[in-house]
């Protein structure tokens, strides 16, 4: 039994590992390409007038707090 | 009200229950489940908070989360797709460990606490850091500063703390990070990272920082103290498991030291490495936080986020910047944050009134007479016990005296990765030979780590460079690094690290009367109320929480004797014990991990 769920949890990784990779290279590949020819979200530009950016806040009240993002 | 703040599922999980405005518990997970930087979860660590509080789950008010899962999904999923088609792997692992846990975290809080979802709140990583340190210091207004690897997409905060409520200023997002600068240089030095940045410390005052120039060409550092990493010289953005790209190696022209040499080579290129970055980090602070004095014009700063335990740099920054007072709550990593989440939602979201400030560490559990008594004698252990406490501390001060290395185990645990006297190994700091014993017989850990010294309040400034101590409230915390004074570092061979520093933590009477005592009647025996203090755990275990733990750690290393509350074990009594197992752990985490 113990075989048979270590199996069953390796062959479920592996099916994910897969599918994963499709949605990598199928999916987000060629969003990607687009995106970062105009975006810049992780700033790998150098940047001129220092790195520090303006806080946005957008948790202020329990309603906000209750979401996760 | 009743606020529980929880951390999980990146290292260090905790709980923190806050009642009232006063935190009343607080813990780790990995103290009561022996998995070190445990990240499940905190079963247990909540368990014992209700427990410890005199409630129930069903009496909690709120339940607060201390980051907010979707906005880190979101920088997982952007950085996979700025960094196409060099992220595939990373994208793939990251995303097994989302999909599987961390995209359900809400309904899975829910179901495994039994609360409904409406009590369950989100703050957001950087403001649990700044929250953890403002409301539980004693200042009532302060700039704050957080800095460590990465929360969501924050890598470092300003702000300002007024009364109840945080206000934060600017912050400075992933891959630039100080905290992952240092990390990058840990795993380039042979350690393990989120592991080994101890070591690393600890490892600085053998070098020269010959190599400051050349780290600084790795970023662009304004004089505001923000960073912009090169990320040509990283991978951490885009790896499973490499921190650096050969590109980093190559500019410095040595390859990255092989981890395995790290117990025992004290190589002089990586000594002169880790004395650069500890340069570097402690030069970039120093820009932090004038720039904050500058745009706040406050006189008092907190500090929080795991770059905070560079003790050696919190004492710079108290000497060489710009502020009056400086306070860093005890557990300034992330595990500090459910702390500080709670905090966060009972005064700044739901406009509470402030608590006291936070005098002391001991938040954790607690073994009283009658469960020591009956693991003793459940177990066949032979024990003496001296009742009367006078008699008793004689005893450990003479023991001490006499060069035994003893395990202490007293009251609460302590609240944060230091042990502060209530889970400590002691021994006589004025013997050289007591550091080789340690590490090698007790720790089993490197040679070149240093010991802290545990010191009385009253009499710290006379061994150490710290002027009105008890303004210095990291030091109550074991987290500044002073210099021991040059005439005092003879009497202190064992606590005194390469460059003349110590570790040093200051004892007040009031919030450990017990482990005051032994110091003070230490001194009164040798004129010295100093005694060395090192967590009761051998490397790579969890500091000890229960007596099953202290007898099994006791048993697997060199220690003398064992002191739990008025209990005396001597070493004869060392045996097996099967039923108290850990987890040793030897490895850090990998970089997906680290960066996710």
């Amino acid at each position: 039994m113990q075989a048979l769920a270590q199996f069953t949890e390796r062959f479920g990784s592996m099916v994910s590992r897969l599918l994963l990779t499709a949605l990598y290279y199928g999916v987000l590949g060629p969003v990607a390409l687009v995106y970062q020819r105009v975006c810049d979200p992780l700033h790998l530009k150098r940047r001129q007038a220092g790195n520090w950016t303006k806080w946005e806040s957008t948790n202020e009240d329990v309603a906000a707090a209750r979401h996760q993002d | 009200m009743n606020v529980l703040g929880l951390s999980f599922y990146y290292h260090d999980s905790a709980a923190a229950l806050v009642k009232n405005g006063v935190l009343v518990a607080a813990s780790a997970e990995e103290r009561f489940s022996r998995k070190k930087h445990d990240s499940g979860f905190p079963e247990l660590a909540i368990e014992f908070c209700l427990k410890q509080g005199g409630i129930t789950i069903h009496d909690v008010d709120y339940v607060v989360f201390y980051e907010k899962p979707f906005v880190k999904f979101e920088r997982m999923l952007l950085t996979a797709m700025a960094t196409f088609p060099k992220s595939a792997a990373v994208f793939r692992e990251s995303m097994q460990r989302w999909i599987s846990d961390k995209l359900w975290i809400k309904s899975m809080m829910s179901k495994r606490l039994e609360v409904p979802r409406s009590k369950f709140l989100f703050a957001d990583h950087h403001v649990s850091h700044a929250a953890s340190s403002f409301y539980t210091s004693p200042f009532e207004e302060a700039a704050i500063l957080t800095v460590d690897g990465a929360g969501e997409w924050t890598t470092s905060t300003m702000a300002v703390g007024r009364g109840n409520k945080i206000e934060v200023l600017k912050e400075m997002r992933f891959p630039h990070s100080l905290g992952l600068l240092y990390s990058a240089f840990t795993a380039y030095c042979g350690f393990e990272i989120n592991e080994g940045e101890y070591k690393l410390m600890g490892m600085h005052p053998y070098g020269e920082p010959k190599y400051c120039d050349e780290i600084y060409k790795l970023l662009d550092v304004a004089e505001d103290g923000s960073l912009w990493h090169d990320m040509r010289y990283f991978k951490y953005h885009h790896s499973t498991n490499d921190t650096l790209s050969p590109l980093f190696e190559a500019h410095f022209g040595r390859p990255r030291r092989d981890p395995k040499h790290q117990d025992t080579s004290l190589d002089p290129y990586y000594c002169d490495m880790a004395a650069s970055i500890q340069r570097v980090t402690e030069e970039i602070l120093l820009k932090m936080i004038t720039h904050l004095h500058e745009i706040t014009g406050l006189k008092k700063l907190c500090l929080a986020g795991g770059v905070a335990l560079n003790s050696v740099a919190n004492y710079k920054l108290m000497r060489e910047g710009p502020f009056e007072d400086v306070y860093i709550h005890p557990a300034p990593g992330d595990d500090g944050c459910s702390a500080g989440a709670a905090y966060w939602a009972y005064n700044h979201l739901l406009d509470q009134p402030r608590g006291p400030a936070l005098e002391h560490a001991y938040l954790g559990s607690e073994h009283g007479d009658d469960s020591i008594q009956s693991f003793l004698e459940a177990n066949d252990i032979p024990y003496r016990k001296i009742s009367d406490d006078e008699e008793f501390f004689d005893f450990v001060a003479r023991t001490l005296e006499s060069g035994h290395v003893c395990g202490w185990m007293r009251g609460r645990c302590e609240w944060g990765p230091r042990a502060l006297g209530s889970r400590s190994i002691i021994a006589d700091p004025r013997r050289m030979e007591m550091k080789e014993k340690l590490n090698s017989k007790i720790k089993f850990r490197e040679s070149f780590r240093p010991f802290a010294p545990s010191v009385i309040e009253e009499r710290a400034d006379e061994f150490f460079d710290i002027p009105e101590p008890e303004r210095h409230w990291p030091a109550r915390f074991m987290l500044y690094v002073a210099p021991v004074r040059e005439e005092k570092r003879d009497v202190l061979p064992a606590i005194t690290h390469e460059d003349g520093s110590g570790r040093l933590q200051t004892v007040y009477r009031q919030t450990n009367p017990a482990y005051h005592r032994i110091i003070e009647r230490f001194g009164e025996l040798t004129d010295v109320p100093v005694i060395m203090n090192t967590s009761f755990n051998l490397k790579g275990e969890p500091i000890v929480e229960s007596p099953a733990h202290a007898f099994n750690t006791f048993s697997l290393s060199g220690m003398d004797f064992l002191f739990m509350n008025n209990f005396i074990v001597e070493a004869s009594a060392k045996k097996k014990i099967a039923e108290t197992t850990f987890h040793l752990r030897h490895d850090g985490d990998s970089v997906t991990q680290m960066v996710s």
